[in-house]
């Protein structure tokens, strides 16, 4: 970066703005115009970052829920455990950890080369639900229709005989 | 495997809003912020069993949704035009300031461009207010070499607001 005409440089004033730790230039600064003017426009830029980050981000309604509902989706659920089943790690629960986990992966992937968001997925009853919401509603139909076919294919390629039925679900548009 | 379960959930509930917000000052765009979310806590379900404390459990967290975020800017195809992408969903009424909203949104953009490299650290220390040590533990670098990243992304980023006025 080129230097100011008393040869400090703009990289050092961003870095003594940010950490103030160098005596040597805020005693220059105090006696330099150039420098006492760069710092002021810096500084200037400086403070809408600082207003960024106490600027609070409003969460989508119902975040939480859908993060929670995903969560769940991928856990084995003890009401479809058979008898003597062992819910803690036991070789029953690591299969079928590893075809929930296989589901929820090849279904993010598939929706989002097709442009849909997995908002959850859960087996139920050995089929699989997904939920997808939709930037754009005209083709999100036929594209949800899409995503069952190429998820139901990739399944059957992954697990065989385990594969689980596939319904996909439009939760959200737009 | 129950107890993991609820606990897990707990954790979910208090730390959601705070990995949606690290993970859209990240990705700059609120649907695909909630797809790092999803797969963040997915990832940090999986890895429920290996973690044992090593780490806060923010400072964990913070690490899942930054690789979460990172993974999927790697992995995201640039095919919807920049012009097209839907105006982000905000809460706030018309009342609210529209100067505010000018200065956080240019300050986002700028943010949005800067390497990925750069930008996840710039948002931990500037946005998340994480000091040095623990943006290095979230990122797994030593202190010295995240400095020096931050310091480009500083650098870059006062440039690139200079070039907005
Ligand atoms: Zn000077």
């Amino acid at each position: 970066m080129s230097p100011l005409p008393c040869g400090r440089s703009i990289d050092e004033l961003v870095a003594y703005l940010a950490d103030r730790d160098d005596p040597e230039l805020t005693a220059h600064v105090a006696g330099c115009a150039q420098c006492a003017a760069e710092l002021a426009e810096l500084e200037d830029r400086w403070s809408s970052v600082r207003l960024v980050a106490v600027t609070p981000v409003p969460t989508p309604p119902g975040l939480v829920s859908r993060v929670l509902a995903a969560v769940h989706g991928v856990r084995p659920r003890l009401g479809s455990a058979p008898a003597g089943f062992d819910q803690d790690g036991g070789r029953v629960s690591v299969a079928e950890r590893a075809v929930l986990a296989v589901c929820r992966r090849l279904a993010v992937e598939l929706a989002t080369g097709l442009g849909l968001h997995v908002r959850g997925t859960a087996v139920e009853d050995g089929e699989l639900q997904v939920l997808v919401a939709a930037r754009y509603p005209a083709p999100a139909i036929s594209v949800a229709d899409e995503l069952r076919s190429q998820l139901s294919r990739e399944l059957v390629e992954h697990l065989g005989d385990a594969a689980p039925v596939v319904h996909v679900h439009l939760i959200d548009i737009g | 495997m129950r107890g993991n379960a609820a606990a897990f959930d707990q954790l979910v509930r208090r730390h959601t809003v705070r990995m949606y917000r690290v993970a859209l000052r990240i990705v700059g765009d609120p649907v695909e912020a909630e797809d790092v979310v999803q797969d963040a806590w997915i990832s940090a379900w999986r890895a429920l069993p290996r973690f044992r404390g090593e780490a806060a459990p923010s400072t964990w967290l913070y690490r899942v949704v930054t690789n979460a975020a990172l993974a999927h800017l790697r992995r995201k195809k640039p095919t919807v035009p920049l012009e097209s992408a839907p105006e982000p969903r905000t809460s706030d009424g018309p009342e609210a300031s529209l100067l505010r909203n000018e200065t956080t949104d240019v300050v986002l953009r700028a943010i949005a461009e800067l390497e990925p490299t750069q930008r996840v650290p710039l948002v931990l220390r500037e946005l998340e207010g994480l000091s040095y040590e623990e943006v290095a533990e979230v990122l797994g670098i030593a202190v010295p070499a995240l400095r020096s990243r931050l310091h480009r992304a500083r650098v870059a980023l006062m440039a690139k607001l200079g070039e907005q006025r």
